[in-house]
């Protein structure tokens, strides 16, 4: 399933490019919005912004994706022929959420690279734990936004929903990423890897919530 | 509804609101550290318990709803839904009153606030969904009434997780004698009043969508146009 | 994928969430001291300056009573301003609810009225 979708989204490469471009853009917005001058007069991230950077560019990002990959389906009306078919519902639900995980992964090797070369951030200092962290919190992010995407597919205010819908339940998660992100900025293991055990229970919980309601969601 | 058990229902509670104001305001001991602003906390803390109880209903029935798809489990999936923004604005409400008299501070992103505050969106998130989803809402509110109340444990332990400024969970066990009774007493005030509304609305629920049925069908019969 | 694997992750996750939550709430319980008196040079300085300087003495304990300060305290321990406000908040959304229950109460029992009219009118017809 998700090779199938991968095909697809890689070959259009539409929503890869759009999601890209459109984080870079984020961070742009956000570097007028936040830098100011330090003392030598050049201008200079705060050092606690800079996960936020990262972090609220790769969700709004995602957000755009999710709609997106869905509404192929809805156009398509594609969804009708899938659930006819053998394949388990399941299999069909991790399809989705793997090819998101996949692009989002694509995505934050732009935005992180991005971010370390304009703010100087030294994003790559702990690659160990940075791994498992960005890993963590996009695997969240994808199964989540998977379920929510499919739930919403064909309601008619499903642009507007989508957020409202999602945002709280993915706060504690992106909560947990900047965090993350910042101690490992500063050099803090052990609180970074209590935010990575964070996101793990966070991960399971909801995976588990996922599986449960998936299933019955999909039929129209 | 039946009417006599109502009637009962209805009467305890209001005997209730005036029993437990009594215990709060005469018989519970004034605490040393914040006196009389104290009192909030036995409303606070019975209607956080509702929340919680609200949620978890509305997250169950939802399931079952999901899984077996009665009509029934989602009108009391619904109400429970709407009664937790109700319980959730109140906690929310008392909770920033109790934080400006005991820390000067109408609100602070601290760990308990932020995740009850995300818990309550996504419970209003929910009753968007129903009212504005179009058809077919039920089943997208009800795998969001999942999610929620796999939340809720995150939210009661946050306070043992994380240093917070809102007190520890272990206090409400420790309280003696005068707190303690009205502490209890308004939990189980709250507890039947919730039973009470949760009937209610789920009575209305029910009413409405065998109406909406009524209408279906004399349409189909070609009996209105 | 089959319902086995289904419970199966899900006993997981569960046995995930409480290893993880156990461990980590074991070591959020940091170990609580008994308050001990604090001694130090300070303090004996100033114990004895006060012993030396009588007038700064009487003034210190001047300052110091209770009378002086009853009025700010009285303000902390009856103050119920907020008191109010919380219940006047937790009242006006209980009620608030309560009525608007009842008008979609109302409106139901309207439209029920306007169906069975007009179903009776098709029925004469």
């Amino acid at each position: 399933m998700a090779w199938k979708d991968l095909r697809v989204e890689l070959r259009s490469r539409e929503i890869l490019f759009t999601m890209a471009f459109f984080a870079a853009m984020v961070v742009v917005l956000f570097s007028f919005a936040f830098l100011k001058e330090s003392d030598e007069g050049e201008m200079v991230a705060v050092a606690e912004i800079t996960p936020g950077f990262v972090w609220v560019a790769v969700l709004f990002s995602a957000t755009l994706g999710m709609a997106r990959a869905f509404d192929r389906e809805r156009e398509g009306d594609t969804m009708r022929g899938l659930l006819l078919s053998p394949a388990p519902r399941t299999a069909l639900f991790l399809g989705k959420a793997v090819s998101l995980f996949v692009l989002m992964a694509m995505v934050e090797a732009v935005v992180i690279p991005l971010c370390w070369f304009f703010f100087a951030a030294p994003l790559f200092a702990e690659p160990l734990p940075m791994l498992a962290l960005v890993l963590l919190a996009t695997a969240g992010v994808s199964v989540v936004g998977s379920v929510f995407a499919a739930m919403l597919m064909r309601t008619r205010a499903r642009d507007v929903l989508l957020p409202v819908v999602l945002y709280p339940i993915l706060v504690p998660l992106f909560i947990a990423a900047i965090k993350g992100t910042s101690a490992l900025l500063v050099g803090e293991l052990e609180v970074a890897w209590f935010w990575i055990r964070f996101l793990l229970v966070y991960d399971a919980a909801f995976a588990v919530a996922a599986l449960w309601t998936f299933e019955s969601l999909v039929i129209e | 509804m039946k009417k006599i058990p109502f009637l009962v229902a209805a009467a305890v509670c209001a005997g209730g609101f005036a029993g437990t104001l009594y215990l709060a305001f005469y018989r519970a001991e004034l605490d040393g550290k914040l006196f009389f602003n104290q009192k909030i906390f036995y409303y606070h803390v019975a209607n956080a318990f509702m929340l919680f109880a609200a949620t978890i209903t509305c997250g169950v029935y939802s399931l079952l709803y999901l899984r077996k798809r009665q009509p029934r489990h989602d009108d009391i999936a619904l109400a429970a839904g709407e009664l937790a923004v109700l319980f959730g604005a109140v906690v929310l409400a008392t909770g920033s009153i109790w934080g400006k008299a005991a820390w000067d501070r109408w609100w602070d992103w601290d760990a308990r606030l932020t995740t009850s505050l995300l818990l309550w969106l996504t419970m209003v998130g929910y009753v968007l969904v129903r009212q504005y989803g179009g058809p077919g809402s039920e089943r997208m509110a009800g795998g969001l009434a999942v999610f929620a109340t796999v939340n809720i444990p995150l939210v009661y332990f946050s306070v043992s997780i994380w240093r917070t400024l809102h007190p520890q969970t272990s206090t409400v066990p420790e309280l003696e004698g005068g707190m303690r009774a009205a502490m209890w007493s308004s939990v189980a005030l709250f507890a039947i009043f919730y039973v009470l509304l949760l009937r209610l609305r789920t009575h209305a629920a029910r009413a409405g969508r065998r109406l909406a049925e009524l209408r279906e069908r004399a349409l189909d019969a070609g009996l209105i146009e | 994928m089959a319902r086995p694997t289904i419970t199966l992750v899900t006993t997981l996750g569960i046995a995930t969430l409480l290893a993880v939550a156990g461990t980590r709430t074991a070591r959020a319980q940091p170990a609580k001291e008994p308050p001990r008196s604090y001694q130090s040079p300070m303090r004996t300085q100033c114990e004895a300056e006060l012993a030396k300087d009588k007038g700064w003495n009487a003034e210190l304990r001047l300052s110091l009573r209770p009378e002086v300060h009853e009025e700010e305290a009285s303000l902390i321990t009856r103050n119920n301003k907020h008191v109010v406000m919380a219940y006047a908040a937790i009242w006006i959304l209980t009620v608030g609810f309560v009525v608007l229950l009842w008008f979609r109460q109302r409106r139901l029992l309207a439209e029920l009225d306007a169906l069975e009219k007009k179903v009776a009118k098709a029925a004469e017809q």
